[in-house]
């Protein structure tokens, strides 16, 4: 037979129903809901970050090609820089290298051909280029030239140094009279010129 | 007259009605249940569609790694070879023309002076680089150095007997400040004491020596 519960049992038996149902409740929102809301919206972010990630990676690869183009032409110019105008150092045997012999040959026809009598050329170690950067492919060199010549012929020799070279750099320049020629005088330049190390190797 | 005799004990009695307690609350009852089943389905459905996502995009990375760090590589190197082809553009393009100096200079001596020195001095000051080889990838976002100056000064050194020898150097002087010089040149100055009597012993009493410093405007190497 089945057992009537009485009013106040009923009452009991609901309120142990209703703390079993909030327990129930409680339990799945603090052990499941929570923390899969948590893992979800940590994966959203996580998510976004590496779409983000992604994006910026994906625009920097599509950059390769003109990354690449770029590199080329301004390697073929600087090789062509170093290859045209800078100032090689001629090896000798028991010495080592010398840049004052590589920059001999490209003054001596200049003064030759605007009579400026080169008396006197000293040519420093080079130091890098770019700007104290000691992995530069580059460096540059100062000369000081001791000569003899007029006003007419020191202007000469410059402006064909200038034009010969537009990495020549006349950073000195001292004319002071001669007294033993008052038309040819003393003359000392110095010249920074760009010079390559020993291995020319493209950045 | 009432004949009716009720003989069911009132706990026995049946309630025929449709909408009951015990229907509301096996309703509300089966709802809450069906709620909970249905958010938690959700936010389990959600979180597995993230989680796939999210290894989707850890999939694309790895795919993608290798050509962005070669991207990156070559953004640096790039960098640095742009850095070389800029300096040496600085470098030339900030050059002097000796050359037109020097005719302008000569064009603008009067026949009353000589000239017995001329010294153009330039420097190039270049700060140095603060490199630290401990830590490269910290370079590029440190501030960028300051770029090279070209200082220069031309200092002019002559004599002159003229009877109005104070009044030409200063003539001579402030023709460094017009035209073609001004454009290059900042100022002209007759340093004090440098105007004085020539001290030869066989030299005219009319005789002056003069100095006047050009400082050149301050170039840019970049």
């Amino acid at each position: 037979m089945k057992k009537s519960f009485t009013p106040k049992e009923k009452q009991q038996l609901a309120v142990v129903g209703a703390l079993v149902g909030i327990a129930c409740l409680y339990g799945l929102w603090t052990l499941a809901f929570i923390p899969m809301r948590k893992a979800g919206s940590e994966s959203v972010a996580q998510c976004a970050e590496m779409a983000k990630k992604n994006a910026r990676a994906q625009k920097a690869v599509d950059e390769i090609p003109a990354h690449e183009a770029r590199i080329q032409t301004l390697d073929a110019t600087l090789k062509h820089i170093a290859e045209a105008y800078a100032i090689r150092p001629v090896l000798r045997p028991i010495l080592g290298f010398s840049y004052q012999l590589g920059l001999r040959p490209r003054l001596d026809p200049l003064a030759t051909a605007t009579g400026f009598d080169v008396t006197g050329l000293t040519v420093q170690d080079p130091v890098p280029l770019p700007w104290n950067h000691p992995d530069a492919p580059l460096s540059r060199c100062m000369a000081d030239i001791v000569g003899v010549a007029s006003y007419q012929q020191t202007r000469d020799f410059l402006a064909a140094i200038e034009a010969d070279n537009p990495y020549i750099y006349v950073t000195g320049l001292t004319l002071s009279a001669n007294p033993g020629d008052v038309r040819r005088h003393r003359v000392t330049i110095r010249l920074e010129c760009l010079s390559a190390p020993t291995q020319i190797t493209p950045l | 007259m009432n004949l009716r005799v009720n003989l069911i004990d009132e706990l026995e009695c049946r309630d025929c009605s449709v909408i009951t307690a015990r229907f509301i609350v096996s309703l509300l009852g089966s709802l809450v249940v069906a709620v909970i089943l249905i958010v938690l389905g959700v936010t389990f459905a959600t979180s597995q569609r993230n989680a796939a996502a999210l290894k989707e995009e850890t999939w694309k990375w790895g795919r993608i790694e290798a050509d962005f760090k070669r991207a990156q590589a070559l953004a640096t190197r790039r960098q640095a070879i742009e850095r070389v082809a800029s300096d040496l553009d600085g470098w030339r393009n900030a050059r002097h023309s000796w050359r037109d100096e020097l005719t302008a200079i000569a064009s603008s001596i009067p026949e009353n002076m000589q000239l017995t020195e001329l010294r153009m001095t330039s420097e190039i000051s270049v700060l140095p680089v603060a490199a630290s080889k401990a830590a490269p990838a910290a370079a590029p976002k440190a501030t960028p150095a300051k770029p090279p100056e070209l200082s220069a000064s031309l200092r002019l050194i002559g004599k002159t007997s003229s009877p109005t020898a104070e009044a030409d150097v200063a003539r001579l002087r402030d023709v460094f400040s017009e035209h073609p010089f001004s454009n290059t040149i900042s100022s002209a100055v007759i340093p004090p004491g440098a105007f004085r009597l020539d001290p030869l012993p066989n030299g005219d009493s009319s005789g002056r020596l003069f100095e006047i410093l050009c400082t050149y405007r301050v170039k840019i190497l970049r």
